[in-house]
């Protein structure tokens, strides 16, 4: 049964929702057949470094709406690090046609000793008020914080009163950062919200065709996303539909209407997943059910699926032979070029598999990955479209894969133990021991550039060049300080795994 | 298809009697065919043990301390008369976080669709004392709860955290909160604690659910780990409680209280002093007063 329940303030987080784990070592066949079989538990680490906060990637999903602005209900720290979204906006709103981004506005209600003891509720409302007079946003988004949480500030009805007195959306988010150590529970908190207070319920009309009624529906697809290349409409162009890409560079009217779209799609099934899962449970927008287009196989099932559903099975056929023609010559050059490289991959756990099928395709040999977390289920119950089962049918088993929620002292064991060819990165700050090892390291944070035929080239070009210009890693090695000591690095990396 | 359910918060001070009524309101709603859960939000945890001959029941938090993924089934016990026992539980006094304790554990169920899911008449939230932080008002906020019904005896202390209650109740009306459906008047055994509390819910503009007398049958009842309904289902007392159980059944309507100002509340209570002086003195003030 869904786990999605509209009709509660907050999301249900993914430790309770999809028995999501952040400890695990061993190969991807073991992880991909344990999460089938139910029997996935996670392994605690008696030791553990940093770890990312819900409220943050809460943050990331609404900060980047286009009309909105951002109040964190907490103490100022809670808010320090949300400059980032700032931009993160404007560095890729060129990439979805926004010549002149808006600065992105977020706040903090400033929580003090004051309010932890008599309660935040009336600083809240007032900053609220005073946010609106300031922005005249369409929408205010509110995100909580452990302070908020803890003393039991009414932080949905202040909201909701706010709402009707200045006559637009204010929307609670609930992502306390200690409900979650899984910190992905962050962008389902801003889903859930704003599948509650945004989404217009679908609206019906009779067909006579079938003589039943149908959701009334507008050319479009959604596309959960973070930003990056816009590699979906060129696809879709050619399905007569265009992409509703959600909800980073959304507007509220934009996010209102994704109830009428013909279909959700995903970038990432850690990222979609519940989004997807409840536009298609709660408001009857069918989730496109195959991995996202990475690899050639995968691309081609994507596409193929996308046909069915849009019924347009012509079109993807078009498509893929075009394709085909177009990149598989290049594709088998690169393969030949970068035969016998093996590459190290750290990333979330839905880009993470995408960056392993990029690495199978090109036939470079995945030596093993640092994901940070492991979700066994998605929210719309589609186990065909879990990314990493199919990394593992269309490229074989990959060694060492550790869920590791950036454990730094984990990475750099496994590292200076693997010695990779290249170290693969989707976050900020990942490839840096990689450069001190002396690694060449390849950080893409745009999800999209490596999707479908293009993304493989793209992806195996960048590569190489990476590999031929490896002098900056090399004399970084030789004078980087290692802040691991020799105890550490000779020790098994999962040491500090609880064993099972 | 769907029933309505309805769902109910008992507020009072701690030690008014607010686990016996809750627990006899209970059992005597299970009786007219009604299927009812109690969801004792206490982290002393025993509001629901003389539904269940006394025992103690492991609670939502305790499991969840034991685990993080919890089947809300499993905190979910059935007492008399199939009625479905739940104990928010929470920390050892003097630590942690009671209030929090209570919103994670109403989000959990709510969360599963437990209450849907059991098909559930009724919800009765059995609620700690004084709305004393935020978790504490969880149960009349977010429409949780529809009506709150508040155990006050006609000890000033009871009425005092009554008139607090209707504080924090006025404050979350406006936000589609739970109202107050009146005062269920406990321990009065003597007319002029008729008077007082009849006088306190005519001030805040409420109303008395029911007069329940002090008695020692509920006494025997309970040290045999028993409601009233239960062990003594031919008592005076039982059927005080089931008049209670008919009245919250017919209530439909509830309001934003009144509550009293400070000053207000003093000056009330100094008046009634004056008064039990009186009484006490055996002085003749007039035929309202004359006891």
């Amino acid at each position: 049964m869904s786990n999605i329940n509209l009709s509660v303030p907050a999301v249900a987080v993914r430790e309770i929702r999809l028995n999501t784990i952040t400890g695990f070592a061993g190969n991807a066949s073991e992880l991909v057949q344990q999460s089938c079989s139910g029997g996935l538990g996670e392994r605690r680490r008696s030791f553990t470094q940093c770890l990312g906060c819900s409220t943050s990637n809460a943050a990331c999903k609404v900060v980047l709406v286009q009309d909105g602005v951002v109040i964190s209900h907490g103490p100022v720290g809670c808010s320090a690090c949300l400059h980032e979204f700032a931009f993160t906006y404007r560095v890729n709103a060129p990439l979805r046609g926004i010549e002149k981004p808006t600065p992105r506005h977020v706040y903090s209600t400033n929580l003090t000793e004051d309010e932890t003891v008599f309660g935040g509720n009336e600083k809240l409302a007032a900053t609220i008020r005073e946010v609106f007079e300031r922005d005249h946003p369409a929408v205010i988004f509110i995100i909580t914080t452990c302070a908020s949480g803890i003393i039991g500030d009414d932080v949905e009805g202040i909201a909701d009163e706010a709402a009707e007195e200045l006559g637009v959306p204010v929307v609670a988010i609930f992502c306390e950062g200690f409900r979650s150590k899984v910190w992905t529970s962050g962008f389902d908190a801003s889903y859930h919200a704003i599948a509650r207070k945004l989404i217009n319920p679908s609206r019906f009309e009779h067909d006579p065709a079938t003589g039943t009624s149908k959701r009334v529906t507008r050319p479009l697809v959604n596309v959960v996303n973070f930003w990056g290349s816009d590699i979906f409409n060129p696809w879709f162009e050619r399905f007569g539909v265009r992409a509703n890409y959600l909800t980073p560079y959304a507007t509220l009217e934009s996010l209102r209407y994704s109830s009428e779209a013909l279909a959700s799609v995903q970038v990432c099934l850690t990222l979609g997943s519940y989004l997807g899962g409840a536009l298609e449970s709660e408001f009857g927008v069918p989730t496109l059910r195959a991995a996202p287009p990475y690899g050639v196989p995968a691309t081609e099932r994507w596409l193929r699926a996308l046909g069915a559903l849009l019924e347009k099975p012509e079109v993807a056929e078009q498509i893929i032979e075009e394709e085909r023609a177009a990149s598989l010559p290049r594709i088998a050059e690169l393969r030949s070029q970068l035969q016998g490289t093996t590459a190290y991959v750290t990333a979330g756990a839905g880009h993470g598999h995408a960056l392993l099928a990029l690495l199978g395709e090109l036939g470079i040999q995945a030596v093993g990955a640092a994901l940070f977390h492991h979700d066994p289920l998605n929210d719309f119950d589609a186990p065909e479209a879990d990314q990493l089962a199919a990394r593992v049918g269309d490229y074989g088993d990959v060694p060492n894969i550790s869920i590791c929620n950036k454990q730094e002292f984990e990475l750099v064991n496994v590292l200076n133990r693997v010695s990779p060819d290249l170290l693969l990165a989707r976050h900020g700050g990942m490839t840096l021991w990689g450069a001190k090892l002396g690694i060449p390291s390849l950080l893409i944070g745009d999800e999209q550039w490596g999707m479908g035929f293009e993304g493989v080239v793209k992806y195996g070009e960048s590569i190489l060049e990476v590999l031929e210009n490896d002098e900056f890693v090399t004399n970084l090695a030789k004078h980087a300080i290692n802040p691991y000591t020799q105890w550490w690095l000779s020790q098994e990396p999962y040491r500090f795994l609880e064993v099972e | 298809m769907s029933k309505q359910l309805k769902q109910i918060a008992i507020y009072g001070k701690g030690g008014i009697g607010k686990s016996t009524t809750t627990s006899n309101l209970s059992a005597a709603l299970a009786d007219m065919g009604y299927r009812v859960m109690q969801f004792g939000c206490d982290p002393k945890a025993d509001s629901t043990n003389t539904l269940r001959d006394g025992t103690y029941i492991p609670t939502v938090l305790d499991l969840l301390r034991e685990k993080k993924q919890v089947d809300a089934h499993e905190a979910i016990f059935t007492g008399y008369n199939s009625i479905y026992c739940v104990e928010a539980g929470g920390p050892a006094p003097g630590v942690g976080c009671a209030g929090r304790g209570i919103i994670t554990a109403v989000q959990l169920l709510k969360q599963q669709r437990i209450f849907e899911e059991l098909d559930l008449d009724y919800v009765i939230y059995d609620v700690l004392g004084d709305v004393v932080c935020g978790g504490f008002a969880v149960p009349i906020r977010e429409g949780i709860a529809q009506h709150v019904f508040t155990v006050s005896s006609a000890d000033f202390m009871a009425i005092y955290a009554a008139n607090n209650l209707f504080k924090g109740i006025q404050k979350y009306s406006n936000a589609g909160g739970a109202l107050l459906g009146g005062v269920i008047a406990n321990s009065i055994s003597h007319p002029f604690q008729r008077e007082i509390i009849d006088d306190f819910v005519c001030r805040t503009k409420t109303q008395v659910m029911q007069y329940v007398p002090r008695s020692i049958t509920v006494t025997q009842s309970e040290l045999s780990g028993k409601t009233t309904i239960e062990g003594a289902p031919e008592s005076e007392q039982a059927a005080v409680y089931r008049e209670l159980a008919r009245r919250i059944d017919e209530h439909t309507d509830s309001k934003t209280p009144a509550p009293l100002g400070p000053e207000q509340l003093k000056n009330w209570a100094a008046s009634w002093a004056d008064q039990l002086v009186a009484i006490e003195i055996g002085e003749v003030r007039g035929e309202k007063e004359a006891i």
